[in-house]
Parts: C-alpha cells; structure tokens; sequence
C-alpha cells in the first residue's frame, strides 16, 4: 500500500442520506463500519472530481446525499493520527483510504468526531 | 382504636399520608373493603343456611358504611355502619346486622394475617376475590394499611402491604391487580373495535380497550410511534409478568409544545421506517425498537437540548444523537439493546468519556448533566 504523499490532496468522502441531517453529516460517515475492516473509503481528487466520485458511487448502487472532502493532512493530525492510501480497485481506479485500524473504539469515534467538523467546515462540495 | 362493633378504621402508613391526608387514589379502598365484609358476610350466612340458595333481598345493600372521620398521624379514615339502613333494607334483623359485619371484618383480618404466615383460603366467592383484588391497589411500597381493631398470630395489629397483598392475591387467583400510569408508545390503532395498541418499557404490549374513556381509538389515528400517556388497572401474575389490561381509566396522546421536540419526534418516525440494506446490499440494519424508545425518552427528558439534537441511525440498527455547541461535540450513541454510550471532544483536543450505561438511569442523566454542564441554554 502506498501512502498519499501530497497531505494537501482532497480525499471525497460519500456520505449516506441516512447520515445526512440539514446538510450536516454524521460522525458516522467518518468512521469504517464493521465491515470495512478499519478502513474508510475514500476517493482521491488526484484522479477524479466531486461531482464524478458522487456519479460512480451511485452508479454501484450505493446512495450519497452528498460529497465531502479532508486531507490527508486533516487525518494525520493529533490526537489519533490516522494515514491515507492509494488503494485503487478494478470497478474504481480512484479509490483511496484512511486506516483507522490500531485506534481504539474511543479513539476513532473522537478521530471521526474531528474529521466531521473539518468536513462540515469545509462544505459540502457536491451537489 | 375505635370503640363499637359498628365502627371500623383503618390506618395508612407511609409518608403521604401524615397529616391526616388520604390520597384520593386510596379512597377507593373503601368501597373494595365494603364489598370484602359483604362477601364474606354473604357466604357466612349461605353456609349458616345451606336449605337458602339466596341471601334475603336487601342483604347487601343493608351493608353501607359512612367515612365519619379522618384521624390525624397517619390517616385513620374512620367509617360507621349505617344501623337504619340496614333496618329499612332487612326489618326483621335488628342488630344482628353489626354482628354479622363485625365477624365479616375479623375474617378479612383472619385471611390478610393467614396470608402472612403462607396459609391461604381453600375457597373464597368470586365477589368477595374481585373485592380483595380492589383492596390496596394503590398500595406503594414501603407503605401499609392496617385493620385497626385487630390482632394477627403474633399479636399485632393486621396489615395488609403491597407484598403481602401480591402473595395472597397470586395464591387465591392466577394474577393481582395493580392500578399503573405510564406512558407508552403507539403501535396500532383499531377503530373497529376502538381499541389502541401501544409499548411500554415495563410491561411490554399492551391492548388499551377505549370504551368509557374520553378520546375514541380513531382520535390517535396518523399519530404512530408517538407517546401515549395512560393509567390502567392491569393484572400481573406472581412474577409480576403483564397478562392483561383489566380496565382503562384515562389515555391521552402526547403532543409536544415545543416544535423542537416535534421535529425529534419526527427524524425518529421516519427513521423508523427504513429498511434493511439502507448503507448497501445487506448492510444497514432496520431501526431497533428499543433504541428508538431510548431515543425519544432522552429527547423528552431532555428537551432542552432538543434544538441542537441530530438523530441518525447506526449500522447495526441503534440510534446515535449527535449535538454541537461552541467548540464541543457531543454524542449519545444507543445500541439495539438500549445501551447508551456517551462522549465529547473539543476543538482543542479536550474530550469526556466514552462512559456506557445500561438505560437511561440517574448513573447516565448524572453523566449527562455533567458533559453538557458548560452549556448555558439562556444564551441562546
């Protein structure tokens, strides 16, 4: 796995409708669920755009509400510094995660809490 | 002690009854012990004349007590025989009549000290069990009715408690009565039958018929999942298991004021309505009713939060609450089993918690009020 070396590099995140309140995420969407093996995944704007990484996630048949974007720069911060990775995949070439494994269960829900309040910060970047 | 084979008290123990105050819920217990002694005073007289199938016309209507005073200290209501009543309704019993009451409320003592000692009646007449069943329903733990005037196996006056009264009542019938305000969540409305079915956290299911009270079934129509406030006489057996709804005596719905709170009660309606596979194929668990209960009891007791509170489900069907204020994020994040688990973190890297609860207990309010302590509600 190689890890992403620009730190400023966006990284989208799809965030389910169900985790979508007035525009405003849930910490939900920023912590792997139990079937991600502590992986979160992402998409890297090096390759794709927003609007693209929204379309080719319900192209899957999965549902988004909407697009949002953290830097690998926002993941490493302290406390509980978590790393992004290349990790491409056949049915997505843009795909990309954060590696959330060696956290403890306090750990990622305060890691997730932070990334949703950089997300929301941020914007919503699409639609 | 009250002199007189025509008078009768009984004295409440327990702390809402100092000062002479009888609670109005109590005041039922007179009429039940009015009809206990006729019960019983009934069946005396049919064992006493196997040859009569019938009591004499007026037998029971000659039984009528009168509340003549309430003693101070614990509540002492203190109620007489009405001697001309019994004359107009029986001529020809003189004073037999007190004797007959008289030997009637020894037995009542008789059965509620039996009971006690674990010795049961073999055979008791169906009025004189929907009497005893009636007899200190409002009965709370801690507190005590006794029979002024008499005197169990160890030489003390006859009590009748909340424990004494299931043990007997289970032993003489499958279930006992308790008289039970509660709130429950609505889950189904007949209006054929005009009946209402909610849930609640104590007893589980249950069936309220609407007949007599003031709000049709068809009134809670379009209102599922919302809160149902409601007292009931309700049967319980001797593991305290719900085995039925015995009668219905208020039920009203409960509409938030506050539009907060609505729009909390709403977010939970709807989330209780997605399905299976919502995150992805086979991923995203339906909405736990017990988590949703948990949810919308903490979004009640905690109303004033209510503005900030975002409500979003979790993968394994529990429910996380998630609020903001200033730099702080707070959560509440409630598992399928009604667990609660709580945390904070600050912008500046301060945190609090994760602490778990089993419910929503005072452990888990204490811990709340003490995250949430820098939060003044009146700035906002």
């Amino acid at each position: 796995m190689t890890k992403i070396k620009d730190l400023t590099e966006l990284q989208f995140r799809q965030v389910n409708p169900s985790w979508m309140e007035d525009d405003g995420p849930s910490r939900l969407a920023f912590i792997p669920t139990k079937k991600d093996g502590g992986l979160l995944s992402l998409d890297r704007s090096a390759s794709t755009d927003a609007k693209s990484s929204f379309e080719d996630f319900e192209a899957l048949g999965l549902r988004t509400a909407g697009t949002f974007g953290l830097t690998p720069s926002e993941f490493e911060e302290e406390p509980n510094p978590v790393s992004c990775y290349e990790s491409p995949l056949a049915h997505n070439p843009h795909h990309s995660h954060a590696d959330f494994n060696g956290l403890s269960n306090g750990e990622k829900k305060k890691k997730s809490q932070e990334l949703r309040r950089k997300a929301l910060s941020r914007g919503k970047i699409h639609p | 002690m009250v002199e007189g084979k025509d008078n009768f008290s009984l004295r409440y123990i327990g702390e809402r009854f100092q000062g002479a105050r009888l609670p109005l819920d109590v005041l039922a217990d007179l009429p039940a012990l009015r009809d206990l002694i006729a019960a019983l005073a009934k069946q005396e007289f049919r064992q006493k004349n196997p040859d009569r199938k019938r009591v004499p016309q007026g037998f029971d209507k000659s039984i009528s007590f009168s509340l003549t005073d309430i003693e101070d200290g614990s509540a002492v209501p203190v109620f007489k025989l009405e001697s001309e009543v019994a004359q107009q309704n029986l001529p020809n019993i003189g004073d037999g009549m007190e004797e007959i009451v008289s030997r009637a409320y020894k037995r009542v003592a008789a059965i509620v000290d039996d009971a006690a000692n674990d010795i049961y009646p073999q055979a008791l007449p169906d009025d004189a069990i929907r009497a005893l069943s009636k007899l200190g329903a409002n009965i709370q733990d801690a507190e005590k009715i006794e029979l002024q005037g008499t005197a169990g196996a160890d030489g003390n006056v006859v009590f009748l408690d909340a424990y004494r009264r299931k043990n007997l009542l289970t032993h003489i019938r499958e279930t006992y009565t308790i008289e039970f305000e509660g709130i429950g969540e609505l889950t189904g409305v007949d209006a054929t039958h005009n009946t209402i079915q909610i849930k609640t956290e104590q007893h589980g299911e249950m069936r309220l018929q609407l007949d007599g009270v003031s709000m049709p079934a068809e009134q809670f129509d379009g209102n599922l999942f919302s809160f149902v406030e409601f007292s009931a006489s309700i049967a319980l057996d001797a593991h305290d298991d719900f085995k039925g709804v015995e009668a219905v005596h208020s039920v009203d719905l409960i509409r938030p004021h506050d539009e907060e709170v609505l729009r909390c009660v709403r977010r939970l309606q709807e989330l209780s309505k997605i399905e299976k596979g919502w995150l992805g194929p086979d991923h995203g668990e339906r909405l736990v009713h017990l988590a949703g209960t948990r949810a919308m009891q903490l979004v009640f007791m905690r109303a004033n939060f209510a503005r900030w509170f975002k409500i979003f489900p979790t993968e394994d069907g529990g429910l996380s609450i998630e609020f903001d204020h200033e730099e702080w994020s707070y959560a509440v994040e409630i598992s399928p089993d009604g667990e609660l688990e709580i945390d904070a973190s600050s912008t500046d890297a301060q945190d609090y918690g994760p602490e778990s609860f089993e419910g929503l207990t005072p452990e888990f309010f204490k811990a709340f009020d003490e995250m949430t302590a820098n939060i003044d509600h009146d700035e906002d």
